[in-house]
Formats: C-alpha cells, sequence, structure tokens
C-alpha cells in the first residue's frame, strides 16, 4: 500500500513536471552585429551586380517560448558599391568625388508558431510570420542620383527547429518564405510621371506611402522570396548566451524588370534569457 | 545521427546558396568594344526623342563601331563616345569620366555660348535694393532699386524653390513679379510650376508626357497630363519670367504652365528645348552617362524638343551693355511693369 502511494506520488510528480515543462515561459532579447555581404543586380538602375561587403549588420530580436513560439526582430544593413575604383572628377576647377552606391535595407518581423517536436534535444516549430521590409538604394552618377527601392510587406510560414547536445551547445535553423506579398518597385526606367507625382510632397512618409500604394499583390510566381537563418548559442550563465548568427536573404522579381539580390549576413550575438 | 544527417543536408545547402550568384545576368563587358556597344544600346533601347532629334541612331552605330577595336585607348574611346552624342544637342545626354571630365551633347552647355550675357552679380550690384535683398548660396530675391517691383533668380529647382513662395509673401505688396529663369540648370521637376498656381482661379492642363518603358521604340506609357492648380491666394498682378537659351528642363515646364495665363510674360531669349526627364546609367569602365526618356508634348499638342520656347518679347543682352553694367532684358522687363 505503501509502495503503491509512492509510486501514486511519483507518477503525479513527473506528471506535474511535465505539465510544467510544457507552460513553462521562456523569453529572451538577443542583440546582434556583424557583417554583411550584399551581392544585388537591378536592372532598372544598372546592367551590373553591385557587391560589398560591410560590417554594418545589425539586429535586435525578441523571441518567447511558451504554450506558443513568438518572436519579433528588426534588422538593419549598410553596404556600398561602386563599378570602378573611387575618382575625383575635375568639374570647372572644382574637385567632385565620385560617391558610390549606397544599399539601405531594414526589416521588421513578427511571427508566431506552435511546437510541433517538442522534445528537449530536438524541437521543431511551425508558424506564420509577417514581414514589413524596406530595401532602399541610393544610385549615384556622378552629378546625379537616383532613388531605388523595393517595399515588401508578406505573410510568410516559416519552419524552424533546434538541436541541443551537450545540454549546453543549441543549433537551430529557421526557414521563412512568403506565401503572399504586397511588393512596390519603381517603373521601368527609375522614373516616370506618376513616381514624379509620388514624391512631389516632398516629405519622406507620404513618399514611402505613395511608394508602397502604386504596388501590387504577389505570389511566389511574381517574387521568389528566402529567409535562412542558422544560429548558434552557448549559455555563459543562467541569463546570458552568446552566441553567432548566419543569415541568408534572396530576392527574385522580374517586376518591372529583373531585380536578384543574394545577402549574408553573419553576427555575433548577446542574448538576455528572462 | 537522424539529426546529423539533417545538418550535413543544412550546411550543403549553405554552400549551394553561396554559389547562387551565378544566376545574375551577364553584365556587360569592360573591353572597349563592349563598353560601346553598352553604350550604343542603352540609348537604343530607352532614349525617348531621336525622332524629335532627327537622329537616325543605327547610322551612328554604322559610323563609330568601326572606328573600335580591342586596342582603342580609353582617351579615344571617350572621344568617339562624344562624337556620338553630340549631334543629338540634348541638354540632358552626357557623359562622364573622372580622367577626362564631363561632355554635354548641347552646344550652349559644352561651349558656353553667351554664357556671360547673363551675369548675377551685376543683377545683384545694379538692380536690387542692398536693403531688401535675400540671399543665399543659390538664389537671391528682394526688390529692384527705385521700383516697386520683386525680382528672384535661383539657379535650380530644388528645395531652394520655396523661396518662390517666400518672396511673394515677403512683397505682397509690389506692382508686379520678375522671376529670371535664365542660367536655370532645371532640377526636380516636381518643384517647378506650383507656384505659378497663385496667377490662375482655375486648374490649367499645360502638358502631357508619356516614358519609355520597354525596348521597343513604340513602348511608352500611356500619355500623363500635368496640371497647373489653382492656388491661394490668388495674386491678381502682371508675372514677368525671363528665358534664356541656359534656362532648361524642369525650368522650361515651368515656361509651358507659365503660358497658359494670361497674366504672365515670358521675356528674353528662347529656351534650350530639353523636356523630359532625364535618367543616369554607368560602364563597366566606370563612366557614367545620362540620356532623356520622355516625350513631352505641350498643351498645344506640339512637342519642342530640340526647338524651345520662343519668348513673348524677345530680347537679348549685349555683351558690351553687360560691361558697362546694364543687363538689357532685366531693364525692359522692369520697364514694362512700370
Amino acid at each position: 500500500m505503501k509502495n503503491q502511494k509512492i509510486l501514486i506520488h511519483l507518477l503525479c510528480s513527473i506528471c506535474s513536471l511535465q505539465l510544467a515543462f510544457a507552460q513553462q515561459k521562456e523569453q529572451t532579447l538577443s542583440v546582434a552585429a556583424g557583417v554583411s555581404f550584399l551581392a544585388r543586380q537591378d536592372l532598372v538602375y544598372s546592367p551590373f551586380v553591385h557587391a560589398d561587403v560591410s560590417a554594418n549588420s545589425y539586429q535586435l530580436k525578441y523571441q518567447r517560448s511558451a504554450k506558443y513560439f513568438q518572436f519579433a526582430e528588426v534588422g538593419f544593413t549598410y553596404n556600398s558599391s561602386q563599378i570602378g575604383k573611387p575618382n575625383e572628377m575635375d568639374m570647372d576647377g572644382h574637385s567632385h568625388m565620385m560617391m558610390p552606391h549606397e544599399f539601405l535595407n531594414i526589416n521588421l518581423t513578427y511571427g508566431f508558431g506552435k511546437s510541433i517536436q517538442p522534445k528537449a534535444a530536438y524541437q521543431a516549430w511551425l508558424g506564420g510570420s509577417l514581414q514589413s521590409e524596406l530595401q532602399a538604394g541610393f544610385y549615384n552618377f556622378g552629378l546625379s542620383s537616383m532613388f531605388g527601392y523595393f517595399i515588401n510587406q508578406s505573410a510568410q510560414v516559416w519552419y524552424r527547429r533546434a538541436y541541443t547536445f551537450n545540454d549546453k551547445h543549441t543549433l537551430a535553423f529557421h526557414v521563412a518564405v512568403p506565401i503572399i506579398s504586397w511588393m512596390a518597385r519603381p517603373p521601368y526606367l527609375a522614373e516616370d510621371d506618376e513616381f514624379i507625382e509620388n514624391i512631389a510632397s516632398h516629405k519622406s512618409t507620404k513618399i514611402i506611402i505613395a511608394f508602397i500604394g502604386d504596388g501590387e499583390l504577389v505570389t511566389w510566381n511574381k517574387l521568389q522570396r528566402v529567409n535562412f537563418t542558422l544560429d548558434y548559442t552557448y549559455p555563459l550563465s543562467n541569463r546570458f548566451l552568446v552566441g553567432a548568427a548566419y543569415r541568408f536573404d534572396f530576392i527574385h522579381t522580374n517586376i518591372p524588370r529583373t531585380l536578384l539580390s543574394y545577402q549574408h549576413q553573419l553576427n555575433i550575438s548577446t542574448t538576455f534569457k528572462f | 545521427m537522424k539529426s546529423n544527417k539533417y545538418f550535413i543536408i543544412l550546411f550543403a545547402v549553405a554552400i549551394c546558396l553561396t554559389a547562387c550568384e551565378l544566376m545574375f545576368i551577364e553584365e556587360p563587358g569592360n573591353s572597349p568594344v563592349a563598353v560601346f556597344e553598352n553604350f550604343w544600346q542603352s540609348f537604343k533601347d530607352d532614349y525617348a526623342v531621336f525622332e524629335e532629334r532627327n537622329i537616325d541612331w543605327d547610322m551612328v552605330y554604322a559610323t563609330f563601331r568601326p572606328q573600335i577595336s580591342t586596342a582603342t585607348s580609353d582617351e579615344d574611346l571617350f572621344e568617339i563616345l562624344t562624337r556620338m552624342i553630340a549631334p543629338i544637342g540634348d541638354g540632358h545626354v552626357a557623359i562622364m569620366a573622372a580622367q577626362y571630365g564631363a561632355f554635354d551633347a548641347n552646344k550652349y552647355f559644352q561651349e558656353r555660348i553667351d554664357d556671360a550675357l547673363f551675369d548675377l552679380s551685376l543683377i545683384k550690384q545694379n538692380y536690387l535694393d542692398e536693403s531688401e535683398k535675400v540671399e543665399g548660396t543659390k538664389f537671391v530675391y528682394g526688390k529692384i532699386k527705385s521700383h516697386n517691383i520683386a525680382y528672384i533668380y535661383f539657379d535650380e529647382f530644388r528645395a531652394d524653390a520655396v523661396k518662390l513662395d517666400n518672396m511673394l509673401k515677403d512683397f505682397s505688396d509690389v506692382n508686379g513679379y520678375i522671376v529670371d529663369l535664365r542660367h536655370n540648370n532645371g532640377g526636380d521637376v516636381s518643384y517647378s510650376y506650383s507656384f505659378l498656381g497663385k496667377f490662375t482661379q482655375e486648374d490649367k492642363f499645360f502638358l502631357r508626357s508619356k516614358t519609355k518603358n520597354g525596348r521597343g521604340a513604340n513602348d511608352y506609357t500611356p500619355w500623363f497630363n500635368w496640371y497647373l492648380k489653382k492656388q491661394n491666394p490668388y495674386i491678381d498682378k502682371p508675372l514677368i519670367i525671363l528665358t534664356d537659351r541656359y534656362t532648361v528642363s524642369a525650368a522650361e515646364r515651368m515656361v509651358m504652365a507659365a503660358k497658359t495665363l494670361p497674366n504672365v510674360i515670358i521675356m528674353g531669349d528662347t529656351t534650350n528645348g530639353t523636356f523630359g526627364t532625364k535618367i543616369s546609367r554607368e560602364l563597366a569602365n566606370g563612366w557614367v552617362y545620362s540620356y532623356s526618356i520622355q516625350k513631352v508634348e505641350m498643351f498645344d499638342g506640339k512637342s519642342y524638343e530640340g526647338i524651345g520656347l520662343t519668348p513673348d518679347a524677345w530680347v537679348k543682352n549685349h555683351n558690351q551693355e553687360v560691361h558697362q553694367g546694364i543687363d538689357r532684358t532685366l531693364q525692359h522687363a522692369i520697364d514694362w511693369l512700370k
């Protein structure tokens, strides 16, 4: 009888513990910085591939793992690229530096998902996310310049898998693809009458909204887009982890002309767990 | 072991992703022949006004292609490209190389013909009332000495163009206004004509334009109508706009808008004749170039590309008078408004 009671208590304890783990909430906040490699060809502005490596890759990410898995992240990268060597040009006795093209990428993502493989050592999640991104290009051609953009709001489906080994090292990959997107791109030759009308307010927010308004709904047949992340973390303490992350972003569309962009980021991260 | 297999696959995919850069569309080459071909083809695909400017671009290819070989030097190549575009005469067509400077296809800009006939320092010194002058690096406005007339000059349509409205506010009690668009480089079209809305009591259609949107000779967007929108308060006073051969692009569009208004007089010399929106491109050797991608017609249904807009009153400065401190065109405007 006593052994039966002990067994019942033990079984209940195990069940309670499991229930507690299942509902145990874990929140993390990560800051990452590192290197961005961009190779981009946008035929609206140039037939050339603009490639650059820069130490301007930043990311801030909040993650919450409980009954559901949620994350919110904001990322920023900056690259610049020039065809030929940097040069100074003499214009009417004044020296003018031929500036490189500049590329600024900002993205905001919110994701929500559910565990489909809850084992502690080998977990997997599946979910959806909303991503909003602005990729701005400042194309400098001597004394004149043109503004380029790829603005995209997409509903994505994502899959995440994480493996913890030796109770310390965690390696996870995350892949997301859009299901449907609202994509805004410039006109065929960068500027037309509608573009000029859009910039007539000379107010940045109004201009961006006008550009977005001229976008269109696209699916995979018109916009091919993939985000892939591989990240590694190692705990220094119960609260702090350090890690590294590789991120790959791919864009391809032919609207109105081919844009093909590959971006690789390699970041070092610090994570605070609470 | 299963998890190791997944990660090996992941690693392989990651390596393959880096090789995907091979999917880029082939770039134009950097040899003299490739640069020539890229340059010529860009114009063939995108330039909008060959017909208006009477240019047979295929003939240009036939003429100049035999002069290019793998042995052509950079200097010779630049010279050949400039000779290709010189007959176009378009103020928006130019090529620039760090080591050779810029070449403008428009003769006035390239050779600075009659450049000295406009002298802003002469105007500031001899015509503007010093006590009421407002000046920046690229603009000046104020009252004409001993006359109740306001005057403004600015060299380009960009953020400084808001000074037009400042002038109207600062000098609301004058008898008339002079807007000097001589030697105005154009610029941001979106700044170029809204100011005139205060000189009309109804919206006015003043031009239409269409933009190349494909490689075919007839690949254009539909015509887009541009309207001068009336603005309050209405200013019922005469306005004189001064022009010369250096009045170009966005400045010429302002003149087109002004031509719809009965209380506005255009005075001076014919404008440059360059109306379409300009874009820039780059070559594999780092040189950059520009050209027009639009056809533009004024409200009368005609294109003035390569012709320019004639003034209502033709006046041209004389060199000798400029040396004597006299701006004949500005004086004519002042006399008109007296």
